[in-house]
């Protein structure tokens, strides 16, 4: 038989699948792999700028977690992001490719605000003798159900088609998001909301909704004892909980159980009485509706709306949700990573900072992202080395 | 006697997969020229030994030695290139590819491709060793059989001159057996070596000059086929003595259970998959379904348990035990006749495309049958369904770790099959149909299998089993009911019809219906 190598390695290395793996061993190698990346950051770091690795993480942190209204900020964009990966994950779990959460939440977001423009005209709402509460007390319930309405609907559509007519959902979801922004795009231009220049004392600053109006941040969350960024504690709290029952309900519920059935196999899940169509259906409008609600929380913190309210988060989200293979507390520290390195890398642009570009933190960012993705790699497979076996020729 | 050339020889290897030791130390041997019959129970390591052979595993210790040399077999490549052909289970063809074109499919041969060439030496090959094939037949429209008849050309065109077969009977009729061993001995004769895998003991003992048996993964020994019975060859391979009958007693009860009416069902091309099935499953009886494979087995099953769309004339009538009143099941899904007290238990032909989500535990998977226990209540109850599975896992000994952790694709065949089964019979059902439920499963586990179904048959339950070895059937069955191509051929009483009537049956009405056509034709 004929010998194609002719130079000779002393090892084999071969790639096997490996049969499961301890969880002490799993975080190992995922900390390894953090670690790793982390060094290659500094040794670029130093290669390329001749600062200090120290400095530039410094400069990240301080970005990140500098000064209370910081920290709350931070917490407020973990919490969206999570809050969206949280949603779009049961219908991932279904092996449903909906990449619709950017035009869910944006809808969603749009819904809420319009509540919000179209209350601040009417008198109730501009009545100086009704105390905020009140008027609190009947907006945000509408502004919550136009929310997880209009989210539901955007969920439901492409659901309703596949299952109907078997329409690919990725293009589908991803039309829809359009269909969002443009919507959103011709409401604030045409209808003037938020209003931006007429009733802002500063004519050119972007105006947050009602602005000038007597009825000026009604439907905002309220500020814990007017501190700043404390309007963000509400939907903390909410996505928190949020956290909680997704949990539980894709781990411990029938509704949970029947996602993954589906997802594996839906002759499987057919013989077992299972209706495929409305189990579809029924986790794309719950995926919606919670797009909404994270589209209503952004609305009620912010006091404003605009097209790109959203910021591709509805992508970032099937990320972080693939990341950390559907388990929703692991998308709290892969959510936590992403925001960190966003708002790090913002810093270390910051002239009064160590004055990098911008562009210079995005990479370090994706080494350490594909680090951690990489890592997946040594978790589901081992490499075997073995000595090689002498050729007697 | 002249020393034996070794065509392939084992030594010492072994295998882990984690720490699941599949292969130890395992020296096997395969001479020059001969039929080498590989046997062992499932999970016994035999298909994993000949992976290591094709180049699709590599062993973690020993060495392999081809022709008295040692080689490395790190790929398929390797393997072929050290003259080693593997014919799998499941075929890898192109359907829309001729029998050429499949088998010259990722030859790297030189100079522009040429397919009459090829065609040439597909003919020659053929009629060394007595292949009945049309190089120019697309893969679609050829039998199982055909399809493993290029598998098999497809080795040989590439010069293979030692050839693995794992199971290559299990799809077969008893008549294209007899013609694939026919062509393994015109293997032979050319002085090919042979190493077939199959768990049929009667094939073994006609086809093999030798018999290597593996046992949990070691090597026990070899045995001359001459030498070598039914009896001794399960009790080597089990590792004690096991009763080879099945019983097939007379329940006392006999009752109307299901009664299945002008059931005809077309698939998405309009062509009638079944036609006009007329029969009736009674209580404490077996009835066996017979036919080639894709005569309408499947779609027999799936109607009555409410997968397939049927044509209006169908009637499915269930008789309920207790209060003798008829329900009509034709037009309910799976969930309607579960809702409506139908207690309908059904083993489905494709385990992990149908049966079992292969991703999810035992408990998990026994879960798929019972998860809506308690209902008003959104939340799983985890508890009964482990217990059921630990019940599942020592009744039927079933190996495994742990019923709550470990996925089910990671069990050996045989294993999953029981967790199939035992969950279906834990339905308590009244009617019970199971497809293939033996496939690829050794002597021992069907045999386990065989005395599940008639414990349940004396219990009352009316069993459908669709099987493909016509022995089991007869021994197994009360009544079989003979499909050709989506039709009735005959039902006959299983104590007083022979094989070779039924093997007729089985092909019987196609033969018919072409001479039908034929006068049409002349007319």
């Amino acid at each position: 038989m004929k010998n194609k190598t002719s130079f000779f390695f002393p090892f084999e290395v071969h790639i096997a699948k490996r049969d499961g793996i301890p969880a002490w061993k799993r975080w190992m190698i995922r900390s390894m792999a953090i670690l790793i990346a982390l060094l290659l950051c500094a040794l670029i770091t130093i290669l390329i700028t001749k600062l200090n690795p120290l400095t530039v993480l410094k400069s990240m942190f301080n970005g990140t977690f500098g000064s209370s209204r910081k920290i709350w900020k931070t917490c407020f964009y973990v919490m969206i992001l999570l809050g969206i990966s949280l949603a779009v994950t049961p219908a991932f779990k279904m092996r449903f490719w909906n990449i619709g959460a950017e035009g869910q939440v944006l809808i969603g977001a749009f819904a809420a605000a319009a509540c919000m423009f179209y209350a601040g005209r009417m008198s109730f709402f501009n009545d100086p003798g009704i105390s905020m509460a009140v008027k609190n007390l009947i907006l945000f319930p509408c502004m919550l159900i136009a929310s997880l309405a209009a989210g539901a609907l955007w969920g439901f559509l492409p659901a309703f088609f596949k299952s109907r007519w078997n329409t690919n959902e990725t293009l589908f979801t991803l039309m829809m998001n359009y269909v969002a922004l443009q919507i959103v795009r011709f409401m604030i231009s045409y209808r003037d909301f938020p209003k931006l220049y007429q009733w802002s004392s500063n004519g050119t600053s972007v105006g947050t909704i009602n602005k000038g109006f007597p009825s000026e941040g009604i439907g905002t969350f309220p500020k814990l004892m007017n501190k700043a960024g404390s309007q963000y504690l509400f939907p903390i709290v909410c996505i928190a909980l949020l956290t909680l029952f997704l949990y539980v309900y894709l781990k411990y519920s029938k509704h949970g159980y029947e996602i993954s059935v589906v997802g594996e196999s839906q002759r499987t899940a057919s013989y077992a009485g299972i209706k495929v169509d409305s189990v579809i259906i029924r986790t794309m409008v719950l995926s919606g509706l919670l797009c909404g609600l994270v589209g209503f929380l952004i609305v009620g913190a912010e006091g404003t709306v605009s097209h790109d309210v959203v910021d591709g988060r509805g992508y970032t989200a099937v990320m972080v949700s693939w990341m950390s293979q559907f388990n929703p507390f692991g998308m709290v520290f892969s959510s936590l990573l992403l925001v960190f390195m966003q708002f790090g890398a913002k810093e270390v642009a910051m002239p009064d900072g160590v004055s990098l570009d911008k562009n210079f933190a995005n990479m370090l960012m994706s080494i350490i992202l594909f680090f951690i993705i990489g890592c997946e790699f040594f978790i589901t497979y081992e490499l075997q080395i073995s000595r090689h076996t002498k050729r007697e020729e | 006697m002249e020393a034996v050339k070794n065509a392939v020889r084992m030594a010492g290897i072994t295998k882990h997969f984690g720490s699941v030791v599949a292969n130890r130390n395992i020296n096997l041997e395969l001479h020059e020229g001969e039929i080498l019959s590989l046997l062992g129970e499932n999970g016994s390591g035999k298909t994993t030994l000949m992976n290591m052979l094709s180049g699709i595993y590599y062993p973690d210790k020993g060495q392999i030695f081809i022709h008295d040399k040692p080689v490395t077999i790190k790929s398929p490549k390797d393997a072929f290139d050290n003259g080693i052909g593997m014919i799998h289970q499941h075929f890898k063809l192109v359907d829309v590819f001729t029998a050429t074109e499949n088998i010259i499919l990722g030859l790297d041969e030189k100079g522009s491709l040429n397919l009459k060439r090829a065609s040439k030496k597909i003919k020659e090959i053929s009629e060394r060793y007595g292949f009945e094939i049309d190089p120019n037949q697309k893969v679609y429209n050829m039998s199982v059989s055909q399809k493993q008849t290029v598998e098999i050309i497809k080795v040989l065109y590439r010069g293979a001159d030692i050839l693995i077969l794992d199971e290559p009977t299990a799809v077969l009729t008893p008549q294209e057996t007899d013609k694939l061993f026919a062509v393994m001995r015109n293997m032979q004769k050319d002085g090919k070596s042979l190493i077939i895998i199959t768990h049929k003991l009667h094939e073994v003992l006609e086809v093999s000059d030798r018999v290597a048996i593996l046992r949990k993964g070691e090597y026990i020994g070899d045995v001359a086929t001459k030498d070598a019975s039914q009896q001794s060859l399960t009790d080597m391979m089990v590792g004690r003595a096991v009763s080879l009958n099945i019983d097939c007693p007379k329940a006392e009860v006999i009752q109307e259970r299901l009664r299945v009416e002008h059931l005809t069902v077309k698939d998405v091309e309009g062509v009638k998959r079944l036609d006009d099935v007329t029969f009736t499953a009674n209580s404490g009886e077996i009835l066996g379904i017979a036919g080639i494979a894709g005569s309408g087995q499947r779609e027999l099953l799936e109607s009555i348990a409410g997968l397939q769309k049927l044509e209006p004339e169908s009637k499915i009538v269930y008789i309920d035990p207790k209060t003798g009143e008829e329900r009509i099941l034709n037009g309910l899904d799976p969930l309607k006749i579960i809702r409506s007290g139908v207690l309908l238990s059904f083993v489905p032909e494709d385990r992990f495309g149908m049966g079992l989500v292969g991703s999810m535990s035992i408990a998990e998977n026994v879960m798929l049958r019972s998860y809506r226990m308690g209902r008003g209540n959104p939340l799983l109850n985890r508890k009964h369904p482990r217990d059921l599975a630990n019940k599942i896992v020592d009744d039927l000994e079933v190996v495994t770790p742990n019923v709550d952790r470990i996925p089910l694709r990671r069990l050996s065949g045989g294993n999953v099959q029981k967790v199939l089964v035992g969950r279906e019979i834990e339905q308590s059902p009244t009617v019970l149909m199971t497809a293939y439920a033996v496939r690829g499963l050794d002597i021992n586990t069907s045999y386990t299998i065989y005395n599940l179904l008639t414990k349940q048959k004396m219990q009352g339950v009316a069993v459908i089993y669709v099987g493909e070895d016509l022995d089991v059937l007869l021994e197994l069955c009360d009544r079989i009911l003979v499909l050709c191509g989506g039709q009735v051929s005959g039902i006959v009483d299983a104590r007083s019809v022979t094989k070779e009537q039924i093997g007729l049956m089985m092909t019987q009405f196609r033969k018919d219906s072409i001479a039908k056509e034929a006068a049409k034709h002349e007319k």
